[in-house]
């Protein structure tokens, strides 16, 4: 382990009340759904009594629709800080293990719970620095180029049977163009490919 | 933070929230004049229809449907979330050929192809092709009842399925229609179809969702009953 320089988690993700419109694929067991994919941040107001900390933290608000091409809602989720809505969902996908599951995924996506217990360090191999924290029951790995700059990707587990893996490419303006989202154990693939923010 | 900055961010909230009312005022007095001076003309409002206005519509769409032939038009698509004021818009080609030859392409933001020949889909998405049949799948058995239906006027009329109102603008007959089959109930609170008063083509079709949001497709640019090859509804 070597000195690292400054990284950003989840900085890669989170600015203010904008929204970002992917092309996305959901393939869960025989099931593979495609549409386009929403994420908007749209925050709301806190109680000025939190410290400015707490308050970034507390004030996130992430807005996250699935429909189909021709427009027809798969999901329609909202997630907080503390609660994780589900706002409307076709039925055959409303189910408490499949939701349970997503809210981990976006939540590992947009940093948005805190994070405790970090560490910084390079992998001697491939002198990539990561990031180690614990977010909930989660402990989280974020891998970053060598100069820092750069997400690769974000893993996270509470137990061996719930690893998600979260990858990052094709970064065009200092965004990945390109995110995959893998549940591998439960087989859930999730594909983002961005079109618009 | 400074406290002088406080005072000044509080003096500028006022000021925003004051300005922002003013605007609000001037905005609202002149929409009240607009819609006094062009109450009609400029925003169409839907009138109702009497029971034999309505019978004589629907003769007139089922007639109108089975002189078409074939539609090729271009649409515009707008997914509008109402909770997040958000718009979602796509546009593309689209083709219909009588009886059940349906080529709906998807050109910006993305492409996306979906080819509907008889029972059969096909979805050509990233290159990659996805074929099954109409019966396996309950959405796009939904999709293909109520696009097709509402091109063929077989939704209209479709008494069983769903409950229709029937009104009229300047420029379209408007039926609104509610599903009464609780599968279909649970993804779509009402479908609205817009008819054209000429030629009672599909001008504009709208399905609201039960949360509120909507997508609305415009078809515009229509040609009917112009000559389209077979080979359109191939797979590439």
């Amino acid at each position: 382990m070597s000195q690292v320089h400054q990284v950003s988690p989840g900085a890669h993700y989170v600015p203010p009340v904008t929204s970002h419109l992917f092309k996305a694929t959901l393939d869960i067991k025989k099931h593979h759904l495609t549409g386009l994919m929403l994420i908007k941040r749209m925050d709301s107001v806190a109680p000025t009594t939190l410290s400015q900390q707490e308050k970034e933290i507390k004030d996130e608000v992430y807005r996250i629709v699935f429909a189909n091409e021709i427009g027809m809602t798969f999901f329609d989720l909202e997630m907080k800080y503390d609660s994780f809505s589900v706002i409307s969902c076709f039925e055959s996908l409303n189910k408490k293990a499949l939701i349970k599951i997503l809210e981990t995924d976006f939540r590992l996506l947009t940093g948005i719970n805190p994070v405790q217990h970090e560490k910084f360090y390079r992998q001697t191999a491939t002198n990539n620095q990561v990031f180690y924290a614990k977010t909930g029951r989660y402990k989280i790995w974020e891998t970053f180029s060598p100069s820092g700059d750069t997400l690769y990707t974000t893993t996270g587990k509470s137990t061996i049977a719930d690893p998600v893996i979260i990858s990052y490419q094709n970064y065009q303006a200092g965004f990945p163009s390109r995110i995959s989202l893998e549940n591998p154990v439960i087989g859930l693939k999730m594909s983002l490919r961005l079109l618009k923010r | 933070m400074p406290e002088q900055y406080g005072y000044l961010r509080t003096v500028f909230r006022y000021w925003l929230c004051s300005h922002r009312l003013l605007t609000f005022i001037i905005s609202f007095a002149i929409a009240a004049t607009f819609l006094t001076a062009f109450p009609v003309s400029v925003f169409p409002q839907n009138k109702p229809m009497n029971a034999a206005s309505i019978e004589e519509l629907k003769i007139n769409i089922r007639d109108a449907a089975q002189k078409i032939q074939t539609i090729s038009c271009d649409f515009i698509q707008e997914k509008e979330m109402s909770m997040i004021k958000e718009k979602i818009i796509s546009t593309g080609k689209f083709f219909f050929k009588k009886e059940k030859l349906l080529r709906w392409e998807y050109m910006q933001p993305f492409t996306w192809l979906i080819i509907i020949r008889n029972d059969q889909i096909s979805i050509i998405d990233d290159n990659k092709v996805n074929q099954f049949s109409v019966q396996s799948n309950k959405i796009f058995q939904e999709i293909n009842r109520v696009i097709l239906g509402s091109i063929r006027g077989t939704l209209v009329m479709d008494e069983k399925n769903f409950q229709a109102t029937f009104s009229y603008n300047t420029s379209s007959w408007v039926v609104k229609l509610k599903p009464l089959a609780p599968k279909l109930k649970e993804s779509l609170s009402e479908i609205v179809i817009y008819v054209d008063r000429k030629d009672y083509s599909v001008n504009r079709l709208e399905m609201i969702e039960p949360g509120g949001d909507c997508t609305k497709i415009n078809f515009i640019d229509k040609k009917l009953n112009q000559p389209i090859a077979d080979e359109k509804f191939m797979v590439p």
